[in-house]
């Protein structure tokens, strides 16, 4: 009795093992032939044409709404190119979401889960998820487009940024500031960033300028994302006598921020990025502060500007008046549309076809929304040098009033800013 | 605090003594590992499966949620020994295993070591953390160790943020460490004519260390430390009374256990790719405390069963949010969020099994005890209850 | 000197705030006898509450809170009557309300979603400046107010019948019982205060100055462990003692320790103190220690 079973499981085992339905074999070493016309590839099917990409972003947790008005964003700009038929007039684009919760671990899950049913991702959200990625884009060869500002990713073949430099942003923002006579040479600038690459970058950036501009550079302090308690670094700040510091935080730190400030009876310039600033803050007690002492760096200009193309097409798109974070979403997506096109173009819509697609692509332009975004081969690639600079005004659409758009450092972009 | 150090030195005079009352008497004998055929034949199953699931299933996406799976059953399988068999309740896991994968990185990363030393040396690292802590917070008791090894979970992302030279500081690292034992590259394996993929490598690592850790483990709850340890978990005055000494046996359980989380924080490791300090935090700790007790506490399949629960349960979440219409959906703002219904899925299911299950998914595989038919035919382990002394699966005797 | 006193009277405002929320852990404790995780539920789940009454019903400050507290009160004393209550032994315990916590802030904040939302606390961003040092509005009340409980928790346990019946129960029940004393009102009363007092903690930690009703909130009620660790489980006097310690130590480590030390520091401050308490006394500060019959 006992042998018979285990030789009915032996045989079966070996049924099971033999017939390995889910092995290829090994490549035998041809290259692929270029490809002239379009094929059928994982993410795009010839019978129907409809080319999917994907978006990965955090739907839950406390980034959710923001990224949910990234993802309103993006959608727009497809909608738009698809009532003209999508990627070059004949090939609509859908996009599939992904939910990585901000986490770099379900972000390598969920790219799993969506990599075979996408051309590429037009929108990675987290720089943690993006590095977590990256050797995986490289094994599939495929492409992938962050959502943030990080420089460190441009040179990356798999990679395609969009948008301006974290250095470039707080250059720019400073030289804007020294040009305005708002800081001269006898002024201390200071930090408060995180101690992580972005934060690195905004220090580069500001050390840069203290040369360029003259001023005195101040302490650096550095705190935790889930830190309350500023009131430590705000001390120090203050007993330094910074006029403007270089604030690194974002929405969740803000409050908890003023709070610290106002207690110490601190007022600097704080020089933010558009992603620390929450709608909600508008009706709070903290909109006083931010007016008054806040100074922003954002993408285009007014939200209800419609002279500038982006937002006008935006606006109408969406129905009402967009939201940086729309803005944001939307630019990614014409990045995305311009390399495909590119792509559809050379005949190969490939991870390898758009990788190719980006090394032969020039710029790609946003409709007036911010400075082009230079490709060409990955080692060439640039991000655009502008900065459009805001106040805080709880009236103004987004509570962002615009002070310069597109504006450019006097003395150019800073060394590989 | 017990006072019974005196009483044990009187007892252990002779180690013999001891064991006749534990060990040599036919009832309690330890149990044979492959006692019944049911047992003999899950075990062929599984190591089969092993094989031929990945070589049938090509999908990336299930074998990594499969291959993250079998990751979380050795980490829950520590766990579960030190909070299960030992009774000792521990928040802080997640502190092992991220010592276990950074000083991956750092062994077979950054310094090139072979997959055959950077992995044991990596999980013995962290045993070597958990033998510092041991003594101090086996000092405390219930809730007191509880917390302190919440502690532990915080410090330790603490100290990983703060020393980027080895662990890429807030940003964390990208993992280099090799997965390769000889000629077999796990990420590239090839037999034969034919190629694996990476997933598949990965999988089949993964669930041949696993099937190796459920091996070791059911012998070290068979053996005389892991019955002292169940002896202490019990009822520890008798224990001690009787000889077991609790402080060394529950550091064996303490140490077994960081072992294991470490094995399971390298493995994690070369399978995400990518770390930092953050993935190894409360979250973390919270899930393998789902696993352990919703698979079942003390019970060798018990993790596994948890790990698979769980690791579908996001997946299981995303199917129905097209069912659900309270599941958000992307671009949605209402509703609940795919992680939050995995989080509510967890402490719902904590409290149920807690209640009314306390074998956890485990005990709905076990027969309920039988009568003994005659004490000499049953050398097996006497039919314990379903509950928390199991020690593997009992299927019926033929 | 201004910069040590300002140190000095920020830390006794988050000494007060820790102590709130660990009181809660307090009375548990001394009654029931776990380590009541379900805590943090209450905390957040005291901060919607209000939220919804103050902003979105438009109820005065205080009657909202008021309402608040006491509508998590009943929450807790049904969790209490209806979950813990089944639970036989104290690692359940303290794995099921830890369930209890996972599971009820993901519906709250399912149910009121935004990263940050405004409770329309009366004190703003007010501070109140004397000799140089600002202190925010709130944390001036919630000092006099810390006194005020923990004065409040010595008169009611020494002082009223109903005091005396918990301290009875947590001695020896059987023996209360005997006397007459219902177990399950005292474990009631026990924790319908736990929750107004979580309740009172989230409204705090929320307000402007505290950042705002926001996901999260239930992670701070775990703040509130160094301290009950190092003040003793069972011992309230050892929650206000054990907060302002860990509040002073941590105002002051993270405005004096070198930047080499690195970001975060703060979070692991508490933990710290509470390890070096515990190398010297196991039991903590005022805890006591156990008796164990066989």
């Amino acid at each position: 009795m006992r042998i018979r079973t285990l030789g009915v499981l032996s045989m079966a085992a070996a049924a099971l093992l033999l017939t390995s339905c889910a092995v290829q074999t090994a490549p035998t070493g041809d290259a692929p032939e270029e490809a002239q016309e379009l094929t059928t590839v994982p993410g795009f099917d010839m019978s129907d044409g409809v080319i999917h990409v994907g978006q990965m972003t955090a739907l839950s947790g406390p980034l959710a709404p923001s990224s949910n008005e990234q993802v309103a964003g993006q959608q727009a700009y497809y909608d738009i190119i698809n009532a003209e038929g999508g990627i070059a007039g004949e090939y609509p684009v859908e996009v599939i979401t992904a939910d990585n919760q901000y986490n770099p671990q379900l972000a390598v899950q969920e790219y799993q889960r969506i990599k075979d049913q996408v051309v590429m991702l037009s929108g990675v959200l987290g720089d943690a998820s993006t590095e977590a990625l990256l050797p995986i884009l490289e094994q599939d060869d495929a492409v992938a487009l962050p959502s943030t500002q990080s420089s460190r990713f441009t040179k990356q073949p798999n990679l395609g940024m969009t948008f301006t430099s974290y250095q470039s942003n707080t250059w720019n923002t400073l030289s804007y500031l020294f040009e305005e006579g708002q800081i001269t040479t006898d002024s201390t600038v200071c930090s408060m960033i995180q101690a992580d690459q972005s934060g690195e970058a905004r220090q580069i950036a500001l050390e840069y300028a203290s040369e360029e501009l003259g001023f005195t550079l101040g302490p650096k302090t550095e705190f935790a994302p889930t830190d309350t308690a500023f009131t430590a670094q705000v001390q120090t700040l203050k007993n330094a006598q910074c006029e403007v510091v270089v604030f690194g935080g974002a929405t969740n730190n803000v409050p908890n921020l003023v709070a610290a400030a106002t207690q110490l009876d601190y007022a600097p310039v704080w020089l933010a990025e558009f992603f620390a600033i929450a709608q909600s803050f508008k009706d709070t007690d903290i909109a006083g502060y931010l007016a008054e002492n806040f100074l922003i760096t954002g993408l285009a200009g007014n939200l209800d500007d419609t002279s500038i193309e982006g937002i006008e097409l935006l606006t109408e798109q969406l129905g009402t008046t967009p939201t940086m974070q729309n803005v944001y979403g939307f630019m990614q997506a014409i990045t995305a549309s311009t390399i495909l096109e590119k792509a559809v173009e050379l005949g190969d819509l490939s991870g390898p076809g758009i990788m190719n697609a980006m090394v032969e692509l020039d710029k790609v332009s946003y409709l007036g929304l911010n400075g082009d975004m230079t490709y060409g081969p990955a080692e060439d690639r640039l991000q655009p040098d502008t900065s459009s600079i805001f106040a805080y005004d709880p009236a103004a659409p987004g509570s962002l009033s615009a002070l310069a758009t597109m504006y450019v450092a006097p003395d150019g972009r800073g060394p590989d800013f | 605090m017990t006072t019974a150090a005196p009483h044990a030195e009187a007892n252990s005079a002779d180690p013999g003594s001891t064991d006749a009352v534990l060990g040599r008497s036919a009832r309690a004998r330890a149990p044979r590992l492959f006692g019944t055929l049911t047992a003999k034949i899950l075990a062929i199953v599984f190591v089969v499966a092993i094989f031929a699931v990945p070589l049938n299933i090509g999908d990336s996406y299930v074998l990594t949620v499969l291959t993250t799976a079998a990751i979380a059953a050795i980490a829950a399988t520590g766990l579960n020994l030190l909070t299960g068999y030992a009774g000792q309740i521990s928040l802080g896991h997640a502190f092992f295993v991220g010592a276990g994968a950074f000083s991956g990185q750092v062994l077979g990363g950054q310094l090139g070591l072979p997959f055959l030393l950077w992995l044991p040396l990596a999980a013995l690292f962290a045993g070597a953390l958990g033998a510092l802590v041991a003594p101090f917070a086996l000092r405390l008791r219930g809730p007191y160790l509880a917390i302190v090894s919440l502690g532990l979970v915080y410090i330790g992302i603490y100290a990983a943020r703060n020393l980027p030279a080895l662990t890429g500081g807030l940003n964390g690292t990208v993992v280099t460490a090799p997965v390769a034992i000889g000629p077999l590259d796990f990420t590239s394996l090839q037999i034969g004519p034919f190629l694996l993929t990476r997933e598949q490598g990965m999988f089949i690592l993964c669930w041949v260390i696993l099937a190796l850790v459920l091996l070791a483990t059911a012998n070290i709850v068979r053996s005389r430390s892991g019955r002292a340890m169940q002896a202490i978990r019990d009822h520890d005055l008798a224990a001690e009374v009787l000889g077991v000494r609790r402080l060394p046996s529950m550091m064996n359980a303490f140490i077994v256990s960081s072992v294991l989380g470490g094995l399971a924080g390298g493995l994690l490791g070369v399978q995400l790719q990518y770390i930092r300090p953050e993935n190894f935090g409360l979250d973390l700790s919270i899930q393998y405390v789902a696993i352990i007790v919703i698979g079942g506490l003390a019970s060798i399949w018990g993790p596994v069963l948890g790990a698979l629960f769980i690791g579908l349960v996001p997946v299981m979440a995303i199917w129905l949010s097209n069912y659900l219409p309270f599941i958000a959906k992307p671009g949605e703002q209402s509703g609940v969020s795919v992680s939050g219904f995995g989080l509510i899925v967890y402490g719902v299911l904590i409290v149920v099994f807690l209640l009314f299950r306390r074998g956890g998914l485990i005990s709905f595989f076990h027969r309920p005890a039988r009568a003994p038919r005659a004490p000499a035919a049953r050398a097996a382990a006497s039919d314990p209850a379903p509950g928390e002394s199991t020690t593997q699966k009992e299927g019926p005797s033929s | 000197m201004t910069d040590f006193l300002q140190t000095l009277v920020s830390g006794i405002a988050l000494g007060c705030l820790y102590a709130v929320l660990a009181l809660g852990f307090v009375v548990v404790a001394r009654a029931s006898g776990i380590l009541n995780l379900a805590q943090g539920s209450f905390v957040i789940l005291g901060a919607y509450l209000a939220y919804a009454l103050i902003h979105q019903a438009g109820l005065p400050f205080w009657v909202g809170v008021v309402i608040a507290m006491a509508a998590v009160a009943v929450f807790a004393v049904l969790l209490e009557a209806l979950v813990v209550h089944r639970v036989t032994d104290h690692f359940a315990a303290l794995l099921v309300t830890f369930g209890i916590t996972i599971a009820v802030a993901p519906i709250v904040t399912a149910i009121w979603p935004g990263d940050s939302l405004n409770l329309d606390d009366p004190w703003a961003l007010e501070v109140i400046r004397i000799a140089g040092i600002g202190i925010t509005a709130r944390d001036a009340t919630l000092i006099p107010i810390t006194a005020v409980l923990l004065l409040a928790f010595f008169l009611f346990f020494r002082f009223t019948r109903i005091g005396l019946s918990l301290r009875a129960t947590a001695i020896d029940s059987e023996a209360a019982m005997a006397q007459g004393v219902s177990t399950r009102f005292v474990f009631g009363i026990s924790w319908g205060i736990a929750g107004a007092l979580g309740a009172f903690g989230g409204v705090v930690l929320s307000t402007t100055v505290g950042g705002g009703v926001r996901p999260g909130l239930e992670v701070y009620a775990f703040l509130a462990l160094p301290v009950i660790i190092l003040g003793g489980l069972e011992s309230p006097l050892g929650a206000v003692v054990g907060g302002l310690i860990i509040g002073v130590v941590q105002q002051f480590a993270v405005s004096l320790v070198p930047e080499s030390w690195g970001s975060g520091f703060a979070d692991v401050v508490p933990y710290l103190v509470m390890l070096v308490i515990l190398l010297i006394r196991p039991a903590g500060l005022f805890g006591r220690k156990e008796i164990r019959r066989a």
